[in-house]
């Protein structure tokens, strides 16, 4: 259309718009005036790239037109499509009588230093009754983030001190034995002392004497492995006097840690003993004398998991309020776990303590040290730990059991419930070249796998708040059998409920990369019982209602439980102490409730611990949630219980974005934000399923049926017919992508947990990040790029991992394996995968 | 004790190199020669190798190269498999003393001092391990199997040979020492 024509048409519409104004209408139709178009960015113009922005755009029309409206986008500026920001369609439809379309820019965080990018935006031609209008450009201005290289030096170099790993602090016939082992080797080659000592100062200002000084030296050629090369050192019990209380410590370098013992200083070690009036090392509980108990529990206003109002729980602020197990109409309906077994595998159990014995079970726990340590006066039904300074398993036990209303302490999750400890770390001979060597046998015993010293078999829910550090490797067969029996058989074929710790090693690493600092260091599949399908894995929150700091993440986590952070600057959890202001965790200065004289009052004899934390203390919560629901509804099978925990869990942090990043151009998701997979279940790794609602749990036993979840299904392998090997891309985020197909399972089959085996032939799976994806279209990253665990390993070589996250789809159809090295300098392909479902048929809702 | 670095090469007490051909060669099914063959078990699924001091059977070999020599209190134990040299330290003797190596895996491995024999045959727990000279038999009905404690001078793997020897040749194998426990 000549210009002169196209004037004259805008003149006629204009004169047509206006003669119209309070006239009746032409009876000619009359073309409708063109709308005008316009172009603007909805946010701030200039964006920061390490933001990950989705930048929406507007395209308006000043009106609604009858017909749709298409505009030409023309996309230019110095940021690549494809590589700084998710490529645009070159036009945006503006549908019939609306007035605009929306578009999406969806910039990518890449870590490559590239200065200020653009992306210069204009509208073009127009199909359609609209023209343009003068604001038809747009510019938005990427501000660079920073850049980021791997960090592959290898941590021995980077970390040259030797690691001190105390292995056994215990008791033999003529001693007080502690053993350890240096780890790792120096390069520079100088010899650093090991010292040891005892004495009866807890400051060790005075009556310090020395046990024995060696020399760790560094071999001429770097040693990968050291089996055996213990350090034992020994107390001879011939020197102890009677009523004593007396300290060990042992630490590398010429001086004690100058900030102390404890978690800051890996490389040292600090425990005591108290001898008794004989002159012998206390062995086994003696019942404290205690003022006469009244009723309530005087700390339970503190514990915020299990009642968050924001109070500070002696630390420096409080928390949220609500951010705790939601368990008010439990509490006040009096559901307490009674008549349900709960063991604590552990250090030890305080049978004797103030606030816990009224619930042990008389002659139902085990101590591994007995018979040994006969002669002291040890019990075999009472797992006593000699050591002074903090029983893990005391404390980890009051968090799930510690006794109500009797005027002590506070309170547990399950304070009716039955309360047994078993100490397997005790089994063996400790003076032998081969500590723990009993260590498997004595964990069997203890995990269900004995019915009589101890009775395991009779136990209903184990609480395991432990691990082991193995990545790449998968649970022993032992113990695969173990829980897939006990599942199966025991309580009358219910099955055994076991509830495990995940592990706190979120943050265990300085970031290699900026993924660790919101991925993590260390995944939970680090710990190859963590990727077993019968345990329920258990992560952490703090009184913020957000992921504890430490606490470790992965596709393996079915719930999480409330652990706090440090009892200092935030809230920790409160819980049992080793009995006496003598020792426990409550003599540690970090503790805001120390106990005894110059104490707190609300712990005068330094019975409780403001500052215990780590997964080991969401655990016990969360066992003692499954006890109290089997308190309240004993039918429940281990497989109802897991799916009424995920069905009413709680969803923390809903807002936590996705991690993701491109890679050579390719955008890749490191960690998904919560998704909604296609049976509702909302999945994060960091939370799996949720935070415990115990109020919701309670609420849903009401209406579930027991056993009403079909049989539990554990389907052969499936293997991708796929040929292999399949090269994995350097540096790139496209990876590989190999699918294969699930068929013949039942119609009716929902998926209760996968496991993906993963082989790589690769120079540094460091490098790997593993995503599945369902034939419903959910994704779950199973091993996240540069999970610090793998540092170094050759390979992988049938890897195990556990997914939680298609917890009710079905499982028949094509499942997709993403693999992407996103690390340059070693390279790889893939070798080998399959998958195991295990599934049930109850038309999961 | 971890040997000094100033020892040099007077830690060499004594040194044995074995060269070794993996997995076993099938060319004209001709087996390797006795001498230059490291035992192989079966553990978890995999393949290992059994390092010096190894027991009186061999069984297959490997591309690997694997010597050992002592260093004081020590035996250094070096393998080398794929262009890459591994070493690791262990007590002279003891059930410390006993390790493996995974070449899949380019690890090392301790074996425990006990081995699992399996039930589900019809083994009697009781008299495989008064044949080996037991210190300890842990049965575990429910799990199809027991463990038996070995005396301190039987190998496991010479143990996992002498029970599958026994009537009824029970299936057996051995285990592996678990990592380190850590309360979380």
């Amino acid at each position: 259309m000549a210009l002169a024509s196209r004037i004259a048409a805008g003149v006629a519409v204009g004169l047509g718009a206006l003669a119209g104004c309070g006239t009746p209408p032409h009876k000619e139709t009359q073309p409708p005036r063109p709308a005008k178009a316009s172009l603007s960015i909805e946010s701030a113009a200039t964006v920061e790239e390490a933001d990950n922005p989705k930048v929406r755009v507007q395209v308006a029309l000043d009106r609604f037109t009858a017909t749709p409206v298409t505009v030409a986008l023309n996309v230019a500026g110095s940021a690549t499509p494809g590589s700084d920001y998710a490529p645009l369609e070159d036009r945006v439809a503006i549908p019939a009588n609306n007035s605009f379309a929306a578009l999406e820019i969806d910039v990518y965080r890449d870590f490559v230093e590239e200065g200020d990018e653009t992306i210069e935006l204009a509208l073009g031609a127009i199909v359609g009754n609209a023209v343009l209008d003068g604001n038809a450009t747009a510019t938005l201005t990427l501000l660079d983030g920073p850049a980021a290289q791997v960090d592959k030096t290898p941590q021995q170099t980077a970390s040259p001190e030797l690691a001190l790993l105390p292995l056994a602090y215990t008791l033999t016939s003529d001693a007080v034995v502690l053993v350890t082992a240096a780890q790792n080797g120096r390069p520079d080659g100088q010899p650093v002392p090991l010292v040891a000592e005892w004495s009866t100062d807890p400051a060790f200002e005075t009556d310090v004497r020395l046990i024995d000084r060696v020399e760790i030296g560094a071999p001429d050629d770097p040693i990968e492995f050291i089996f055996g090369g213990l350090n034992v050192f020994q107390v001879p019990l011939s020197d102890l006097a009677a009523n004593e209380i007396y300290y060990v410590r042992a630490y590398l370098g010429e001086a004690p840690p100058p900030g102390g013992f404890g978690n800051a200083a890996p490389n040292a070690f600090l425990d005591g003993f108290a001898t008794n009036a004989q002159g012998g090392v206390v062995a086994r509980c003696v019942a404290p004398e205690r003022a006469a108990s009244g009723s309530g529990d005087p700390l339970q206003p503190e514990q915020w998991h299990l009642r968050n109002t924001g109070q500070p729980a002696f630390s420096d602020r409080g928390g949220l309020a609500g951010a705790d197990l939601r368990m008010a109409e439990a509490m006040a309906a009096g559901l307490d776990g009674a008549g349900v077994t709960l063991a604590v595998v552990d250090t030890g159990l305080e049978t004797c303590h103030p606030d816990l014995a009224a619930n042990t079970v008389a002659g139902g726990s085990h101590n591994f040290a007995h018979p040994r340590l006969a002669s002291f006066g040890a019990a075999p039904d009472e797992p006593f730990h000699f050591g002074l300074l903090g029983d893990h398993g005391t404390s980890v036990a009051g968090i799930a059991a510690a006794v109500a209303d009797n005027g002590r302490g506070g309170r547990g999750v399950a304070p009716g419930v039955r309360l047994v400890g078993f100490n397997p770390m005790q089994a063996g001979d400790p003076e032998s070249e081969a500590p723990g060597s009993a260590f498997e046998t004595a964990l069997l015993r203890s995990l269900g796998g004995s019915n009589a010293a101890p009775d395991s078999a009779g136990v209903d829910v184990f609480n395991m708040s432990f691990g082991t550090f193995a990545p790449g490797m998968n649970s022993q067969e032992e113990f695969v059998r173990l829980f897939s029996n006990a599942t199966a058989e025991l309580r009358s074929g219910r099955g055994a409920l076991y509830v495990k710790a995940a592990g706190n090693d979120f943050e265990a690493c300085a970031p290699r990369h900026p993924f660790n600092r919101e991925i993590g260091c260390i995944a939970a599949n680090a710990d190859p019982d963590g990727n077993l399908p019968w345990l329920i894995n258990v992560g952490g929150f703090n009184a913020d209602d957000a992921k504890s700091s430490y606490a470790s993440a992965g596709a393996g986590l079915w719930v999480v439980g409330p652990s706090g952070e440090d009892g200092a600057a935030a809230p920790a959890m409160i819980t049992t102490d080793q009995a006496g202001a003598h020792g426990g965790y409550s003599q540690y200065v970090q503790n805001r409730l120390a106990g005894g004289l110059d104490g707190h009052p609300l712990n005068p004899d330094g019975d409780y611990v403001s500052g215990f934390g780590g997964t080991s203390s969401a655990a016990p919560a969360v066992a003692g949630a499954v006890a109290l629901l089997l308190g309240v509804e004993p039918a429940l099978s281990w497989r109802d219980v897991k799916h009424i925990l995920a069905s009413t869990a709680r969803r923390i942090d809903a807002d936590i974005p996705a991690v993701r990043a491109a890679f050579a151009g390719a955008p890749y998701i490191a960690q998904h934000a919560w998704l909604t997979n296609a049976a509702g279940h909302a999945f994060h790794n960091w939370y799996g399923f949720g935070a415990v609602d115990l109020d919701a749990a309670v609420a849903m036993v009401a209406s579930h049926v027991p056993d009403s979840l079909g049989e539990f299904v554990e389907s052969a392998w499936f293997a991708s017919a796929a040929e292999s090997p399949l090269a994995i891309p350097d540096a790139d985020g496209v990876g590989a992508t190999a699918s294969l197909a699930v068929s013949d399972l039942p119609a009716g089959a929902n998926i209760e947990a996968v496991v993906l085996e993963l082989t790589a032939d690769h120079a540094n799976p460091f490098d790997l990040g593993v995503t599945l994806r369902s034939p419903s279209g959910t994704s779950s990253v199973v091993n996240p790029p540069f999970n610090t665990a793998l540092e170094g390993t050759p390979g992988l070589q049938g890897w195990q991992l556990l997914s939680n996250a298609f917890y009710g789809e079905p499982p028949n159809g094509a499942w997709t394996l993403h693999v992407a090295d996103l690390a340059p300098g070693d390279e790889g392909s893939l070798t080998g995968w399959r998958l195991r479902l295990y599934y049930g048929e109850h038309g999961d809702q | 004790m971890r040997p000094s670095h100033s020892a040099g090469l007077a830690w060499l007490l004594s040194c044995t190199a074995l060269l070794l051909a993996w997995p076993p060669s099938a060319q004209g099914g001709q087996p390797p020669p006795a001498a230059t063959t490291l035992p192989v078990v079966a553990a978890e699924g995999r393949q290992l190798a059994v390092l010096h001091p190894a027991p009186k059977s061999a069984k297959r070999s490997a591309a690997i190269n694997a010597s050992a020599f002592e260093s004081g209190a020590q035996r250094i134990h070096v393998v080398q498999v794929g262009g890459q040299t591994y070493r690791a330290a262990t007590p002279l003797d003891g059930p410390r003393s006993r390790i493996l190596f995974d070449p899949a895996r380019r690890a090392f491995a301790s074996l425990l001092p006990s081995i699992r024999l399996e039930l589900a045959g019809g083994a009697d727990a009781e008299a495989v391990g008064e044949a080996l000279g037991a210190t300890r038999v842990t049965v575990f009905e429910r799990l199809g199997f027991a463990v038996i404690d070995l005396p301190h001078n039987l190998h496991p793997a010479d143990a996992v040979d002498q029970a599958r020897a026994l009537p009824g040749r029970p299936e057996a194998s051995v285990r592996l020492r678990s990592p380190p426990i850590e309360w979380r």
